[in-house]
C-alpha cells in the first residue's frame, strides 16, 4: 500500500515550472527523503503534496484518493500534516493557540494530544502564553511539529526540519522525529539539506535533480558517489 | 475643571463613533492586505437600513440598530461575492482601486433611494451635567454601544475557534490552510464582522448628527487616519487610533489660541477638525516611521 503517490507532477509559482514531471511513492509506514542541490524543487514537492502551489499535470493520490484538485484545507482533513521550514508559526498568536489551530479540524478535546506534544517538547509547556513570533527558531520548529500532531495525521510532511537550527537543536528534533515514528509509524515524507540526519531516519531515499527524480533507491544501497555527481550536477542548474 | 471633563466626554464620543467604523477596516486589511475604501459606505447603507426599519416600518431604534447591522453584515458579504471574491489574485493596489468603484457605485445607489436632502433620526434627549461637563443621553447610548460591540469583537476574536481562526488566517494564510483552515468561508465571517461593525458605527453616527449621502466624506479622513496610526492591521490599535485622533480633535478647537497669544479670543474653526486628523496622522507616521513602513510592507 501506498500512503502517497505523486505521478508525472508538473507544478510551480505562477509562470515558473519547478517540478517538471515528478513521481514518487511513500509506503505505508516509510520515510521517504528526499534530496537534492539548492533549487532542485525539494521544497516544492512538499508544497505541491498539500496544495500551496499551482500543479498544471500529473496526478497525485493520498490515502486511496485523488486529491489533486483539492484545495489545502480539503487535504488537511484527510490527513496531510504539513511543517514548512519558514513561517511555519502564526508569528503574531500564543503557543497555546498556535497549538489550538493545529487541532482546528477536531470536534474532540484535545488535552491527551496536548500532553503528549508537552511531553514531546517540554520547551513548549514553559512558553505556552508567549507569542510564538517571540520563540527562537528551535522552539518555532518544535511549535510547527507539534501544531502538526495535533491535527492527528495520517502523513508526515517535512521540509528540511534541520535548518538554520543549532547542532543540539537539530538533535532534539530529529529525536523527537523518531520518537513520534516510533509511537505511531506514521509514514514521513522528508526533505532534506542535512543528509546524514536524513540518512539516519530514511528507509528510502529519492534525488531530485531540475524538479524530476534522478535517484529512488533504499537507503542502505545508496551509493555515496553516485549523490555527489547528482548534488553536483543539479547545482549547475 | 469642567471644560477637561467636557473635552474627554467630547473625546469619548466621537472617538466611539470612529473606533467603531475603523476596526472593521484593519481588519479586512490583516486578512485581505488592502485598504477597502468602499468600508465607510458600509456604515452608510447600516445608518439608511437603520433609518427606514425605524420610521417606515416603526421598529423601536434599538432593535432598528441591530438588524440594520445584520443585514448590512449579509450586505458586505453579498459585495465580496459579486466584486472582491472575484479579485482575489489581483495586486492591493488594483483592489483599492476597485473598493473605490465600489463604493461611488453604492454611494449612488444610496442617493438614488434616498434623495440628497438630510434626515433626523426622530428621537430626542435630555441632557445631563455632570461635574459642569453637558452631554446627552444619547452620547451615553453611543459610547455604552461601542464599548460593548468592542467586548464583543474582541471576545469573537480572542476566545472563539473561529475569531482564533481569522486571526491565524491574517497571521499566515499558507499556514491556515494548511492547518484545516477553509479560507473562503472564513473570509466570508470577515465581511459579515466588517459590515455589522461599520453599520453600528454609521447608525450611531447618524443619531448624533443627521443622515445624508454625503456622510461617508464626513467619516472616510478620521476613519483612514484612526486605522493608519493604530497600525494598518491591527484590530484594537485602529479603536486606540480613533481615541488618539478624536483627544488631538477636542483638544485643539477646543484651547483658545487667541487669548493665549494676542488677546483676542481665537479657536481653530471645527471644519478644520478633519485636517486636524490628518495632522495627527502624519505626526504618528514620521515619529514612528520605520514600525508602520514594516507593516505596510510585510
Amino acid at each position: 500500500m501506498t500512503a502517497l503517490a505523486l505521478s508525472g507532477v508538473v507544478a510551480g509559482y505562477g509562470a515558473i515550472t519547478v517540478l517538471n514531471g515528478v513521481s514518487l511513492q511513500v509506503g505505508d509506514g516509510e520515510v521517504l527523503a528526499v534530496l537534492g542541490a539548492n533549487g532542485s524543487g525539494k521544497s516544492t514537492v512538499l508544497k505541491t503534496a498539500i496544495g500551496l502551489t499551482r500543479m498544471t499535470a500529473g496526478r497525485i493520490d493520498f490515502a486511496g484518493q485523488d486529491i489533486s484538485t483539492l484545495p489545502a484545507h480539503r487535504r488537511a482533513a484527510l490527513g496531510m500534516g504539513y511543517v514548512p521550514q519558514t513561517r511555519n508559526v502564526f508569528g503574531e498568536l500564543s503557543v497555546a493557540d498556535n497549538l489550538r489551530m493545529g487541532g482546528y479540524l477536531r470536534r474532540d478535546a484535545l488535552g491527551p494530544d496536548l500532553d503528549r506534544v508537552f511531553t514531546l517538547f517540554p520547551r513548549l509547556r514553559e512558553r505556552k502564553r508567549e507569542l510564538a513570533g517571540n520563540l527562537s527558531g528551535g522552539e518555532r520548529r518544535m511549535l510547527a511539529i507539534g501544531q502538526t500532531l495535533l491535527l492527528r495525521p495520517k502523513l508526515l510532511l517535512l521540509d528540511e526540519p534541520s535548518s538554520d537550527l543549532s547542532p543540539v537543536m537539530v538533535g532534539l528534533v530529529f529525536d523527537a522525529i523518531r520518537r513520534i515514528r516510533a509511537e505511531t509509524g506514521i509514514p514521513v515524507l522528508l526533505v532534506e539539506q542535512n543528509v546524514t540526519m536524513a540518512l539516519s531516519l530514511a528507509d528510502r531515499v529519492c534525488v531530485l535533480v531540475r524538479g524530476r527524480e534522478a535517484l529512488d533507491v533504499a537507503a542502505s544501497a545508496l551509493e555515496m558517489a553516485d549523490l555527489q555527481a547528482l548534488f553536483m550536477d543539479g547545482g549547475v542548474r | 475643571m469642567c471644560r477637561v471633563i467636557q473635552i474627554l466626554f467630547n473625546t469619548l464620543i466621537y472617538g466611539s463613533e470612529i473606533a467603531i467604523i475603523a476596526v472593521g477596516v484593519a481588519l479586512s486589511y490583516s486578512i485581505l492586505r488592502f485598504a477597502n475604501f468602499a468600508h465607510v459606505q458600509f456604515a452608510v447603507v447600516g445608518a439608511y437600513t437603520a433609518f427606514s426599519l425605524h420610521q417606515y416600518a416603526g421598529a423601536p431604534i434599538a432593535l432598528a440598530a441591530v438588524l440594520a447591522a445584520l443585514l448590512t453584515g449579509l450586505f458586505a458579504v453579498l459585495v465580496d461575492w459579486l466584486v472582491f471574491a472575484r479579485l482575489r489574485n489581483i495586486t492591493p493596489e488594483g483592489k483599492m482601486i476597485v473598493s473605490w468603484g465600489v463604493a461611488l457605485f453604492i454611494r449612488s445607489i444610496v442617493a438614488a433611494m434616498f434623495g440628497g436632502s438630510a434626515r433626523v433620526f426622530d428621537v430626542s434627549s435630555d441632557t445631563l451635567s455632570i461635574g459642569g461637563a453637558f452631554f446627552t443621553l444619547q452620547d451615553v447610548i453611543v459610547v455604552a454601544a461601542t464599548a460593548l460591540a468592542m467586548l464583543a469583537l474582541h471576545a469573537l476574536l480572542y476566545r472563539t475557534l473561529a475569531g482564533t481562526a481569522l486571526r491565524a488566517l491574517a497571521s499566515n494564510r499558507d499556514l491556515a490552510e494548511t492547518r484545516g483552515i477553509p479560507a473562503a468561508r472564513m473570509i466570508g465571517l470577515m465581511w459579515f464582522i466588517c459590515g455589522t461593525t461599520a453599520a453600528l458605527g454609521g447608525t450611531l453616527f447618524a443619531l448624533q448628527t443627521r443622515l445624508q449621502p454625503n456622510m461617508d466624506l464626513v467619516m472616510l479622513l478620521p476613519v483612514f487616519s484612526a486605522v493608519t496610526i493604530g497600525g494598518l492591521d491591527r484590530v484594537f490599535g485602529a479603536a486606540l487610533g480613533a481615541v488618539v485622533l478624536s483627544l488631538a480633535q477636542n483638544l485643539l478647537i477646543s484651547v483658545d489660541f487667541g487669548t493665549l497669544f494676542s488677546g483676542e479670543s481665537w479657536s481653530v474653526p471645527t471644519q478644520f477638525r478633519d485636517f486636524i486628523a490628518v495632522g495627527a496622522m502624519v505626526l504618528i507616521l514620521l515619529l514612528r516611521p520605520r514600525r508602520i513602513a514594516a507593516r505596510a510592507a510585510g
